[in-house]
């Protein structure tokens, strides 16, 4: 693009290019920029939104790293992380497969599994809670009782917690991942699986040698995708588990996460320099996960 | 093409500011002197938009008095109460009046932000209201940041008729407690006991410590959970939950009730659904007061307190309303529109317990003897905040996952390290 | 002519991949077994949606029965609005309606309202905002686009959460606590939709643009008229992820919110969800969830080309 324009001509098209970046960078730099150097500022103070913050050096993040219930948080995110990401890719995956096809019934079965990602998130929550309702009026408790068990503590049992918010988040979140993989299989070309067949391979073969590879993709942004949200879960914990005035992660905070406990830490005891080593840990927890997806790199390449 | 650039340059400017507003500080407020401006009061009040409504009656019974002044009464959730209105007190920006649980004030108050409302002349109430539950609301350097707005108590519900096919009474004691659930047990009654307020919370373990002659501070804010009062009201309670089967899942107490619990602890506020939204346990449930154990019946008194916010503009007002608030037309409004919208309202004043009270006279004497020995949540400092934390520590005795000595160490340290 | 990058994705093949396809009978016998925990998962997937649904439709008192009816046996709309209820005297067996519950003017109404209201002002604005900046980064040659754009695409490995607090402190440092500026201005500038955006620009090929250049056609004018036509496919794509990611929104709201009027749906249904934990009011916490997503699943059913398309388009691309 090195057309030769005179300078005044230059300049009045580079200050109109400017001018028209210029929204979208203030609030870039006022929303996002500014309060993320911000908040990394905070996680070393101690600040009470009163009085300025006082600077204390790490002392935030070595509380951090003796603080039980945040280790206890930590854990549980790991936890939830792990199952969800792991039995939600697999769920996906299967669920692309069987239900791929332009046929009626399965356009209505990925429409079914795609529903919940279009319900509202505060509706499928306050739904899990009455589903799990502890005396014998819940659905799952009626259904524990058709097998003749008697009612289950669901949201009371805390090795029952962290288990029930996989349960809720591969529900929710799989029909997407299907989404997904069904139009990263309509991108396979299909003489792929045509010369396969005539080399005689498996259905088995066809689907480790052609199908997998050829998904890598996708694999990686459904992986990827699913972490990062996992890593930020609130709403399932504030809602579902959550007992009473200032209580939250559920019993014995076996529901606890990062995210509620940033907004415990920060929001229900106002310790904000507290809660921004919260966020930072957060943050680069994510920020390494990113690193990963591989479409930055190519992004840039392209640029 | 001019319009556009003018957006831009407002979105600029907002980003700008933005960024410059995380070093500014909230400007001061002047106060408004003159007697008969109009005055609009706002008043946050945690709990549920039929409470909001019975408050509001009292508050359009205050503008009749005082045209001048609108009291506008909206509703905060008990869930994020205690983060909204700390939110509003460290900003020194938000509601004239507020009120939420009875110790709240307090916490407020230590960051500067309530009213000291005995310079208003508000210590007058203290004859009015009930020792117990004032002493509660009070900080223990004496300031009133808050005054109790309302009561509310635990009550042992049961099922005549469960409890008949037994062949038992109600239970008054620890040891008659834990009988008679033997012996439910053994008439074949699958619920025999349950807690609904308090379960697995600091309020249910409430009961038992003072009722072992234990107390969570000392009269000086001291954490004194290491006690041997302490841990026999622990062993008993956990032994509830372990040994005679009382459920960790919080079952509502109406429903807990129709769906086959013989006794349920449960706050006063369910006495007013039963008859009616449980028709077919009419006739069927009655209710006493908890049992009591080794030092006496004492049960938790909750209920919320009711201040003044150091940031209103209008501090004399706002005192006045609060003042009104113990009148006996204040009362009575309440009370009537709490009738109506059949909830549950017990007024501050231990004299209106039974005369002003929603309840029928025999469920209000139940509730009365229990509020005169009872007691209120401990008014120290850091104690709402410590709450949660010996909650989880009580609950994992309860669950198995540590020893009751350790429990309440660990209890005990959390309040030492928030007592400031 | 352009070549719409939409073409760039194969459309769904008819055969399934992975799965046997046409011969044998045994083979397709086979393949429906190899389907068959499928279906029955489809089945919890129906369970709990069928169980909110007649909930809804559930008068207060079935509700609370045990064992619970599967068919509501008197099907009402009391928990939307139930006339016999009163706030002047107690009707047993009435409880509120969801329209009935708040003490906001326009009860539930109002919180629709705000939702919508919020929906639709991020939407348009972040994609207006967006794809000017995007238009600039793709097709313009300036000095720092590079730089730029790097630290938008950086920008988005940062977890929102992150600047929760900070950004706190700034609402109610400029005042805008408990404002719709607050929920709107900060949520305005997407780093993922400006990037999508870019990309999508990047192989549209500059012909167009220059001609309309040469023909005198501003650089206003070139965006509005050229460029965001152009980038429709992209635009709807990623309108779908900001209404559905803005109409759930909760943390934000939850602690911007002060006042009763000023809350979203689901900070009003959480409010609700606090305070009445008996069963005998699900009927109208489940009414308002049904009516929390009827906006949402209306949206899914006209759009459902785009919604698929866009996800996909989102998840290859790049």
């Amino acid at each position: 693009m090195a057309s030769p324009i005179p300078l005044r001509g230059r300049l009045r098209r580079y200050g109109t290019s400017y001018a028209m970046l210029l929204p979208f960078l203030a609030l870039f730099a006022g929303f996002l920029l500014w309060p993320l150097a911000n908040s990394l500022y905070l996680s070393f103070t101690t600040f009470d939104g009163i009085n300025p913050a006082v600077f204390t050096g790490v002392d935030n993040f070595v509380q951090l790293a003796s603080d039980t219930r945040f280790r206890h948080a930590l854990g549980n995110t790991a936890l939830y992380v792990v199952g969800s990401v792991v039995l939600g890719t697999l769920l996906s995956l299967g669920l692309a497969l069987a239900f791929n096809g332009t046929s009626w019934p399965h356009r209505i079965m990925r429409t079914l599994f795609f529903l919940p990602s279009v319900t509202s998130s505060i509706a499928l929550m306050l739904m899990w809670k009455w589903v799990l309702y502890p005396s014998d009026v819940g659905l799952a408790n009626t259904i524990v009782d058709w097998f003749g068990g008697s009612a289950v503590a669901w949201l009371a049992t805390p090795g029952l917690t962290i288990p029930i918010l996989v349960l809720m988040s591969v529900w929710g979140g799989m029909g997407y991942g299907m989404v997904l993989y069904v139009a990263g299989l309509g991108s396979i070309p299909q003489e792929y699986y045509e010369a396969a067949k005539i080399d005689g391979a498996s259905t088995w073969r066809q689907f480790r040698h052609i199908t997998l590879p050829l998904l890598r993709p996708v694999t990686t942004y459904v992986v990827v995708t699913g972490l990062i949200g996992a890593f930020q879960v609130f709403e399932a914990v504030y809602i579902v588990f959550s007992q009473g005035a200032n209580t939250i992660g559920g019993v014995l905070d076996s529901g606890l996460m990062i995210v509620p406990y940033l907004y415990d830490q920060g929001f229900t005891h106002f310790r904000l320099g507290y809660a921004s080593a919260i966020a930072w840990v957060l943050f680069l927890v994510i920020f390494v996960l990113s690193l990963i997806n591989l479409r930055v790199g190519r992004a840039m390449k392209e640029l | 093409m001019r319009r556009m650039m003018a957006a831009c340059s407002t979105v600029l400017l907002a980003a700008l500011s933005a960024a410059c507003a995380t070093s500014g500080q909230t400007q001061t407020q002047q106060a408004n002197q003159n007697a008969n401006a109009p005055v609009t009061l706002s008043f946050w009040s945690t709990g549920g938009d039929d409470e909001t409504a019975t408050f509001q009656k009292a508050a359009d019974l205050y503008k009749q008095k005082h045209p001048n002044v609108t009291v506008k009464v909206q509703t905060l959730s008990w869930s994020d109460a205690y983060a909204k209105l700390l939110a509003a007190a460290t900003s020194r920006n938000g509601p004239d009046i507020i009120s939420g649980g009875m110790t709240w004030t307090i916490q407020f108050g230590a960051r500067g932000a309530m009213v000291d409302l005995r310079k208003h002349g508000l210590e007058s109430l203290k004859a009015q209201a009930l020792p117990a539950q004032w002493e509660s609301a009070i900080s223990p350097d004496g300031s009133v940041y808050g005054v109790p707005l309302d009561m509310s108590t635990l009550a042992l519900y049961y099922r005549t008729d469960l409890l008949e096919q037994a062949k038992v009474e109600p239970p008054k004691t620890w040891e008659e407690l834990t009988a008679t659930i033997g012996k439910l047990k053994a008439a074949g009654v699958k619920k025999p006991y349950g807690q609904d307020w308090g379960n697995l919370d600091w309020i249910g373990y409430f009961n038992y410590l003072y009722q072992a002659g234990g107390s969570f501070y000392t009269a000086d804010c001291k954490p004194s959970l290491n006690t041997p009062q302490a841990e026999q009201a622990l062993k008993y309670w956990v032994d509830l939950y372990r040994e005679h089967g009382a459920p960790t899942a919080t079952v509502e107490g109406a429903d807990a009730l129709d769906t086959g619990t013989a006794m349920v602890v449960a706050g006063n506020w369910i006495a007013k659904g039963i008859d009616i939204n449980k028709p077919k346990l009419k006739g069927k449930w009655a209710m006493t007061t908890i049992p009591a154990g080794p030092a006496g019946p004492t049960a938790f008194i909750g209920g919320r307190a009711i201040g003044v916010t150091s940031f209103s503009k209008y501090v004399q007002t706002s005192t006045d309303f609060v003042k009104f608030m113990y009148s006996d037309e204040a009362i009575t409004a309440i009370a009537d529109e709490a009738k109506k919208r059949n909830i549950s309202y017990i007024p501050p004043r231990p004299d209106k317990i039974v005369n002003g009270s929603v309840f029928t006279p025999e469920q209000a004497q139940v509730f009365e003897a229990s509020i005169k020995t009872g007691k209120a949540a401990p008014g120290c400092p850091g104690w709402d905040e410590s709450a949660p934390d010996v909650t989880k520590q009580l609950q994992s005795a309860i669950l198995g996952k540590a020893d009751i000595k350790t429990a309440l160490a660990e209890a005990a340290k959390v309040m030492e390290r928030n007592a400031g | 002519m352009a070549v719409a990058p939409m073409d760039t994705i194969a459309p769904v093949q008819q055969s399934p991949h992975g799965t046997p396809t046409g011969g044998s009978r045994r083979a397709r016998i086979n393949a429906h077994l190899l389907r068959l925990p499928f279906y029955l998962l489809a089945l919890t997937m129906i369970a709990p949606f069928y169980w909110l649904l007649i909930t809804v439709f559930k008068p207060p008192r079935e509700l609370a029965r045990t064992p619970p009816s599967f068919v509501p046996e008197s099907p009402t709309f009391a928990n939307f609005y139930d006339p016999e209820w009163s706030a002047q005297a107690v009707n047993p067996g009435h409880l509120q309606g969801i329209f009935q519950r708040y003490q906001v003017d326009l009860g539930f109404w109002r919180f629709m309202f705000n939702s919508i209201l919020i929906t639709t002002s991020i939407t348009v604005g972040s994609l207006l905002i967006c794809s000017l900046a995007a238009y600039v980064i793709a097709k313009h040659d300036i000095k720092g686009r590079r730089t730029i754009f790097l630290l938008i695409i950086a920008s988005m490995m940062v977890p929102w959460q992150t600047t929760l607090i900070p950004n706190y402190v700034i609402m109610r440092n400029l005042g805008w606590l408990d404002s719709y500026e607050a929920y709107i201005v900060p949520a305005l500038a997407k780093a993922f939709v400006l990037f999508f955006l870019v990309q999508f620009l990047q192989s549209i090929p500059n012909e167009l643009i220059q001609a309309a250049r040469v023909d005198g056609a501003g650089e206003w004018r070139i965006w509005w008229r050229i460029v965001l036509p152009l980038l429709r496919p992209a635009l709807a794509a990623m309108s779908i992820f900001i209404v559905l990611a803005e109409w759930n929104n909760f943390l934000w709201p939850l602690i911007i919110v002060q006042s009763d009027e000023m809350a979203n749906i689901p900070v009003a249904l959480a409010r609700l969800n606090s305070y009445f934990g008996g069963p005998d009011h699900q009927g109208a916490i489940m009414a308002g969830g049904l009516l929390a997503s009827v906006p949402t699943i209306a949206f899914f059913l006209i759009f459902q080309k785009y919604f698929t398309r866009g996800i996909a388009l989102s998840g290859i691309k790049g």
